[in-house]
């Protein structure tokens, strides 16, 4: 954490405590800012008031059992934290999911994309001065987390991936209500659009703010739609594909200028083609060449060693590349496991880019980088 | 151009690099000698546009990990906790993911330091502006310097806090919050 205070600084100058305790921070983020008048000089972002020692807590468990710890990184994508693990502590094994688990898990994560992006978008707008935008975001999010809690009776947390597949297959009516859900959730897209994405208010607050060059975007390692949005093609979906991403058709939505309305509109863009390969999956799954009840690996036990090594796994999660480093030593817990949270490498870049900035402004900034503290702590 | 051929001509000029007897499975794994990372990494990013750094990590092998680092947690016994085996040795491992995001080629460099109280790398603050965070986080789980590093002080725990808690000999001390 900074000991950042408001000692060195000039007379006509003043100190600000932006959080822990703000609602627009999402969490527990703090930032010292120091401002002039109304324009931002200097910006500390300093984080930790969440962390948790997830990463000594992963050495002192068997790896089934860690599986839980991941959902509580970015709490609003846990889907994508529990695929990651499983990919890594899989290729570690040496284990290989059975085809049907592979289609389940692209369509559970695109689905938890979806709901991830409707809490951006709901918040987001509530950062700018929107309120409605929220409630519709909310409703279709609760329609995506009742899927979830019929799958795995989870509403947040989901625990549903399992270290060689998935622990159940769909439920008897799941597609059908699936389908449902996207037929309805594909025209409210346009909603969204008229509601909040032609609104000129909310332009005039987003366009041309927060620029993020596409270079500068790359050296600070952002990830995620807030990469995209500088017009850089980056994707792990595309770039280093996992599961059955390499059959799935796709577009991935960039942005041009980098300003915190390009990052905003990749997101609204990224949830139509999850939508789409939502119904893709489901086409696959809903056919008999994938074995209806094959969704674990054969002969995973519960506990198990995997032989001494290192592997790396990353996904790309509703905020980006989200990787988990595994270390084994041979013995039943992971010797060392590192989490690379694409949230806490994407609040980096507040201290270059909130310089200059009218102080309404860190708001938005701040937002349009869709950050979870859970992950950004650990 | 394909990884192989980027090590052929990087060892040209520094023959301390080398391919890992045990790679980090399906990447490129190389170790890097601790005073050739940084010229190592610039090379990098200026000839062959790796401009990208994902991960910035360590490992402790001096294991066991003590289990007096685990106050709260009642699974954890003596023998439960993970003891590096025949892999146990007196380092620290730091290692790097560098990739290429125009090539699509990604490497993991790896970089054995002795484990001493003032251990330090060399920082690849400049180079890439993801390093600052993510050092910042390896020095304070650590307690590893990385020399050259501006703002080099805990991000993540307290400024309270004794000791680096990811080492594996870190001893939990109750504070008020116990």
């Amino acid at each position: 954490m900074t000991k950042e205070t408001s000692t060195a600084i000039k007379a006509d100058q003043m100190f600000i405590n932006f959080g822990p305790q703000h609602p627009s921070t999402h969490g527990v983020l703090r930032i010292a800012l120091t401002v002039e008048g109304e324009v931002v000089i200097k910006a500390r972002p300093d984080v930790g008031y969440l962390h948790r020692g997830m990463e000594k807590l992963f050495e002192a468990r068997n790896y089934s059992q860690a599986l839980v710890l991941t959902d509580r990184l970015d709490y609003t994508s846990a889907m994508h934290n529990n695929l990651a693990y499983c990919l890594a502590v899989e290729k570690l094994a040496g284990i290989e999911a059975p085809l049907r688990a592979q289609y389940i898990r692209v369509l559970v994560s695109e689905l938890n994309r979806i709901a991830s992006h409707l809490v951006f978008f709901g918040t987001f707008g509530v950062d700018m001065g929107a309120f409605t935008p929220f409630l519709y975001a909310f409703r279709e999010r609760e329609m995506a987390l009742d899927l979830f809690e019929m799958l795995c009776g989870g509403r947040l947390l989901y625990s549903y991936m399992r270290v060689g597949g998935v622990s159940a297959d769909l439920p008897p009516g799941w597609i059908e209500k699936c389908r449902e859900f996207i037929t309805f959730f594909k025209p409210r897209l346009k909603d969204y659009d008229t509601l909040l994405t032609s609104n000129p208010i909310f332009r005039s607050r987003t366009e041309g703010v927060g620029v993020i060059g596409a270079e500068r975007a790359v050296s600070w390692g952002l990830s995620g739609p807030s990469l995209r949005g500088s017009g850089v093609n980056f994707d792990v979906r595309k770039n280093d594909p996992y599961c059955v991403y390499d059959k799935m058709n796709f577009t991935v939505p960039l942005g041009k200028t980098g300003c915190c309305f390009d990052r905003y509109y990749c997101r609204m863009l990224e949830m139509g083609q999850s939508a789409e390969m939502v119904l893709q999956c489901l086409d696959a799954l809903s056919g008999a060449e994938l074995n209806p009840g094959e969704v674990m690996a054969k002969g995973v036990p519960k506990m198990f060693k995997p032989a001494a090594g290192q592997a790396y796994a990353h996904v790309e999660a509703s905020r980006g590349d989200l990787g988990f480093f595994a270390v084994s030593d041979g013995g039943l817990n992971p010797y060392r496991m590192h989490v690379r949270g694409p949230s806490f490498i994407n609040v980096a870049i507040l201290q270059e880019i909130l310089a200059g900035c009218k102080i309404a402004d860190v708001v938005a900034v701040l937002g349009s980088l869709d950050i979870v503290l859970g992950e950004v702590d650990r | 151009m394909t990884t192989e051929e980027i090590l052929a001509n990087l060892q040209t000029s520094f023959p301390g690099l080398a391919k890992a007897e045990l790679p980090i499975k399906n990447y490129p794994t190389w170790t890097v000698p601790a005073q050739s990372l940084r010229v190592v990494c610039e090379r990098l990013r200026s000839k062959f546009s790796f401009d990208y750094l994902d991960v910035v990590t360590a490992t402790d092998w001096s294991g066991p990990a003590s289990p007096k680092g685990y106050p709260r947690s009642p699974a954890v016994t003596p023998g439960a906790t993970p003891a590096a085996g025949a892999l146990a040795r007196d380092v620290f491992e730091v290692v790097y993911i560098v990739s290429s995001l125009s090539a699509g080629l990604r490497i993991c460099l790896r970089c054995e330091i002795p484990r001493t109280e003032g251990a330090s790398v060399p920082s690849l603050y400049g180079i890439f502006m993801a390093a600052d965070w993510q050092e910042r986080e390896v020095y304070d789980m650590f307690g590893i310097k990385f020399e050259g590093h501006p703002n080099l002080i805990r991000i993540l725990t307290p400024e309270t806090q004794q000791g680096y808690p990811l080492r594996k000999d870190y001893e939990h001390i109750p504070d008020k919050f116990d």
